[in-house]
């Protein structure tokens, strides 16, 4: 028989000793283990077995019951003596709680933001096998209708294709046959065309009706949640009838909900095989405009590459015999389209700048941790006696660290509820500032609550560890006897940190101060065109207005104050087209810029030689070019006038012709973003092209002038809206992205000066009040007001200073890498940091400069009767 | 003084009782036969730790056994307050029961 020591159950033991309470402990299980023994020499193993676990389990209920007790007991002890400190010193726990709250809400909003911006477009279902067609490297984003078409029909790996087309600023009319009181008008601000398969391939979650049919019908319409409520309010829109434009009728067959998180943009919906009935069903199979958006859902285990290759030798011959180019197709990843930098769509993302703010955010949040441990670690000799007490009486030194660490938990829940409610209150301005719509719905989405909720935590644990640590490792004799030897060790400790803390915020600042530099010099550079006092707008692209062009442009120019108009494609700032063309064997890419002969004249563009496009020549449209200078310099012509330049590209070009003269050069202008250095471009003449209006009108009287605009607009297009803008807002606005990084980067460094000096306040009247002797003595014996002040200041300046060391040539790099992306860039020059140093050291020293006002000026009759 | 709940009794008296041989597995057998359920060790320390608070018990731990892993046992004695809070539970017990015997009732039934 095996010895029955050797067969006590060990896991048993194991359990008992974690669940009973340590003054029991030992002599408990050696009654369990006695017990044990004796069943098992008089009736077995299985019976002693069976024995001490039914015991264990029926005692279970009080040991939990005795723990839960002495636990609580504990919690509410510490709890007390937490509460205790927090009202004893009232002020610096105000800072602490404050600190940490702004810090708090400032990591929120940005992670809100984050979490927006890394989620759009990864909600749909089938999200990683969705791709878009498009031209390799990015070139041709759109494609003609032909494209899905014969994809859908001859490439067997894809699954489904749809088409998306957009336009702009449909008038949608809902009339009810018997209640014209009911009768409303809206403009749809995207009214978009696709194929049916849409909600197979898309996840757009569905209201009413059955999607999966809803676009079935050529006049059927789906709409989302906000248009149905501005149309029809609370009635069913389902089977209502609404009129488009004025002109064909709908039928309402499904409601989805407002879209979000996706870079799509559609407010209305309708079959692509509606557009047939517009622009003519021919159009539908053709490759002649090439401006839809093309997505193709692939199988499960796919392999773009090769389905790509499929796609580009499906329309090799076909693209050769139109352009003759060798035409490469490539996949897209739908997940990537937000963040791609081609993107043509309104606010796409920008993945570095999800990058630096989320730094930015948690380097906030660390500001405001140092805090929390400045403020601790400083005042440590405060709770110094507490300890030596406790372990006196016999705390250990873990249920101390346990204590210390709850406390800055619960200081860092306490801000957590102040930061939800900062965020709510500020979340409206930061949506302004970001042109996001993000909302904070934590029971929507509970697990961003619980994950805000362990950050709180982790904040707390991680301001309170080295605290924890610091105060529980006293030694009860020497601190009760009054010494007070590691206050001064950690001091270094402290500085570093307080470096650290404005390292940051001075790095913020100084990029703060670039960024405003640089978009400073961008609004200031001459453009090489002129881009004040010229209204821009696009007109309706249907036929009776395209057949009145000449009419509606003639009709303006009667107004004195009008000094040209001037019909094209686009406006500099934006390239719609890049198109290769050959010249002596060499193929060369160009920006097209489709315009009419008065372009140069309202755009004040110059031509330095050869001729504009002339009316009298009737071969100049389609036929002739305007190239820029740097065009000439690549092509090394001598004589530009006359070259011929071969066509390759026919694809959605102004040139239906193959061999294009060029007729004359301009001067190189600043046709795209300063972000990019000037490339060649080239002008071509294309009537049927040119939707966009620019009217160059007199500087004085410009309401004027524009009510004369609008009041002709309404004669030739009535019932549709007004909607123009200023070329120079237009050109400014590109710098949008920049002007709000600037913006952003400028709030958060502010913030974080807030918080850091916040620190610094509760640190500097800290120590002061622990100098409050010392100063006396040294007032007693003949310092000055304005030596002590020194003395006092002194200290926090070398601090900073350093953290200015260290910032400088971190954000000098850091600037460096953000300029490289502009072909033109601002000098950065000592300014920024200059300026961010005396700013940073100025806050800083009014923050001290009070308490340290205060100390010196103090009596030293007082302060020597101190304590 | 409060009085003792029925169970401080019990233990008290059981403690008593054993004298040297009071540690937690002889009380919790003495105490299962007394009555006459098995008591088990979570209830019994949980009250001999009430015992202990109230001063009525004291405790000196004692020697160790093969079978108990090396586990000392701990032996409980009864205070000199035990002692009287044990004598003023016994006297209100007389008073209580007085003559009354087990047969009394059933007389009374009849």
């Amino acid at each position: 028989m095996k010895h029955p020591r050797s067969r006590l159950p060990k896991f048993g033991d194991w359990l008992l000793r974690h669940l009973a309470r340590y003054d029991v402990n030992p002599h408990l299980r050696g009654d369990f283990d006695e017990e044990f023994s004796l069943v098992y020499e008089t009736r077995g193993f299985v019976r002693a077995w069976l024995w001490y676990w039914t015991h264990l389990l029926r005692s279970l209920p009080v040991f939990t019951k005795d723990i839960l007790f002495w636990r609580f007991v504990m919690f509410k002890n510490y709890l007390k003596f937490a509460i205790r400190n927090i009202i004893k010193h009232k002020g610096c726990s105000f800072i602490n709680i404050l600190g940490l709250s702004v810090g708090m809400a400032c990591f929120m909003l940005i992670m809100l933001f984050v979490l927006h911006e890394l989620s759009v477009d990864k909600h749909h279902k089938n999200s990683d096998r969705i791709y878009r067609v498009q031209g390799a490297n990015g070139r041709q984003l759109s494609m003609a209708p032909a494209v899905g078409k014969w994809i859908a029909q001859n490439i067997i790996e894809v699954e489904k294709v749809v088409r998306f087309k957009f336009r702009h600023d449909y008038l949608v009319k809902y009339r009810p046959h018997n209640d014209p009181t009911r009768e409303r008008t809206i403009i749809v601000r995207d009214f978009g065309w696709s194929d049916p398969t849409v909600f197979d391939v898309f996840s757009f979650p569905p209201i009413s009706g059955d999607p999966g049919t809803a676009l079935n019908d050529p006049f059927a319409l789906v709409l989302t949640e906000s248009v149905a409520q501005r149309l029809f309010g609370r009635e069913n829109p389902i089977g209502k009838t609404l009129e488009v434009n004025n002109r064909l009728e709908y039928h309402v067959t499904a409601i989805i909900e407002d879209l979000k998180r996706t870079h799509l943009k559609f407010d209305v919906l309708a079959p692509f095989e509606n557009l047939g009935k517009i622009i003519g069903q021919s159009e539908l199979d053709s490759f002649n405009s090439w401006n839809l958006a093309t997505f193709v859902l692939l199988p499960e285990n796919h392999d773009t590459a090769v389905v790509a290759g499929k796609i580009t030798n499906l329309f090799h011959d076909r693209l050769k015999e139109l352009w003759n180019v060798d035409f490469v197709f490539d996949l897209f990843p739908l997940e990537d389209i937000f963040f791609s930098a081609g993107s043509s769509f309104r606010n796409h993302g920008s993945r570095p700048l999800v990058f630096v703010f989320m730094a930015v955010a948690v380097f906030i949040l660390l500001i405001a941790c140092v805090n929390f441990l400045n403020l601790s670690t400083a005042r440590a000799s405060l709770r110094a006696k507490e300890v030596g007490i406790k372990k006196v009486v016999g705390s250990t030194r873990k249920s101390l660290i346990i204590q210390f660490l709850g406390e800055s938990v619960l200081f860092s829940l306490i801000s957590f509820v102040a930061a939800v409610g900062l965020v709510s209150l500020f979340l409206p301005e930061f949506n302004m500032l970001m042109q996001r719509n993000l909302a904070m719905n934590y029971f929507a989405y509970p697990l961003i609550l619980l994950v805000f909720i362990a950050i709180a935590v982790l904040v707390g644990i991680l301001a309170g560890i080295y605290p924890a640590f610091y105060l529980s490792a006293f030694r009860p004799a020497s601190v009760l006897k009054g010494h007070r030897t590691k206050g001064i060790r950690s001091g270094i400790f402290r500085k570093f940190l307080i470096s650290f803390q404005f390292t940051v915020s001075i790095i913020l600042i100084i990029a703060t101060f670039v960024v405003l530099k640089q978009i400073q010099y961008i609004r200031n550079k001459d453009l090489g065109f002129q881009k004040e006092h010229i209204v821009y707008m696009e007109i309706p692209r249907n036929k009776d207005i395209r057949d009145n062009k000449q009419a509606f442009k003639n009709r303006l120019m009667q107004h004195p104050l009008i000094h040209n108009v001037t019909y094209s494609q686009g406006r500099p700032g934006i390239v719609y087209n890049w198109e290769g063309f050959e010249y002596k064997g060499e193929r060369n890419g160009y920006a097209i810029f489709t315009v009419d002969p008065d372009y140069v004249d309202v755009y004040g563009l110059e031509i330095l030689t050869g001729r504009n496009f002339s009316r009298e020549m009737l071969s100049d449209p389609y036929r002739t070019c305007l190239l820029n200078e740097t065009a000439v310099r690549q092509l090394g012509l001598e004589k530009p006038v006359g070259t011929i330049l071969r066509h390759e590209d026919l694809g959605g070009s102004s040139f239906p012709v193959k061999d294009v003269e060029v007729i004359g050069v301009v001067r190189d202008f600043h046709y795209q973003s300063l972000q990019y250095e000037i490339q060649p471009m080239m002008f071509g003449w294309n009537d049927p092209w040119l939707w966009m209006i620019s009217v160059k009108i007199a500087a004085e009287r410009v309401p004027e002038t524009l009510a004369h605009i609008e009041k002709t607009w309404k004669e030739f297009s009535p019932g549709f809206p007004f909607d123009f803008h200023f070329i120079d807002e237009l050109v400014d606005s590109q710098y949008k992205n920049e002007e709000r990084l600037a913006k952003t980067i400028g709030y958060f460094a502010a913030l974080g000066i807030f918080i850091a000096c916040l620190g610094l306040f509760a640190l500097a009247s800290f120590l002061a009040e622990q100098r409050t002797k010392e100063i006396g003595v040294r007032k007693v014996l003949g310092a000055s007001v304005g030596g002590i002040l020194m003395m006092q200041s002194r200290e926090f300046a070398k601090w900073i200073v350093a953290g200015n060391v260290v910032a400088w040539p971190l954000a000098y790099y850091a600037m460096n890498l953000w300029l490289a992306d502009f072909a033109y860039r601002a000098d950065i020059g000592i300014w920024p940091f200059l300026t961010a140093a005396v700013l940073a050291l100025s806050i800083a020293m009014l923050t001290v400069g009070y308490q340290s006002i205060r100390a010196a000026t103090a009596n030293p009759v007082d302060s020597l009767r101190y304590e | 003084m409060k009085d003792l709940t029925k169970i401080e009794e019990i233990l008290l008296l059981s403690i008593w009782e054993l004298k040297d041989e009071a540690y937690g597995f002889k009380i919790r057998h003495h105490v299962s036969d007394i009555i006459g359920k098995d008591f088990t060790f979570g209830n019994l320390y949980s009250a001999l730790d009430r015992l202990t608070r109230k001063k009525y018990v004291l405790k000196h731990p004692g020697e160790s056994t093969p079978q108990r892993r090396g586990k000392k046992r701990m032996y409980y004695t009864v205070s000199p307050a035990g002692i009287k809070a044990l004598k003023a539970a016994c006297a209100m017990n007389q008073k209580l029961w007085g003559n009354l015997k087990p047969y009394s009732f059933e007389t009374h039934q009849k």
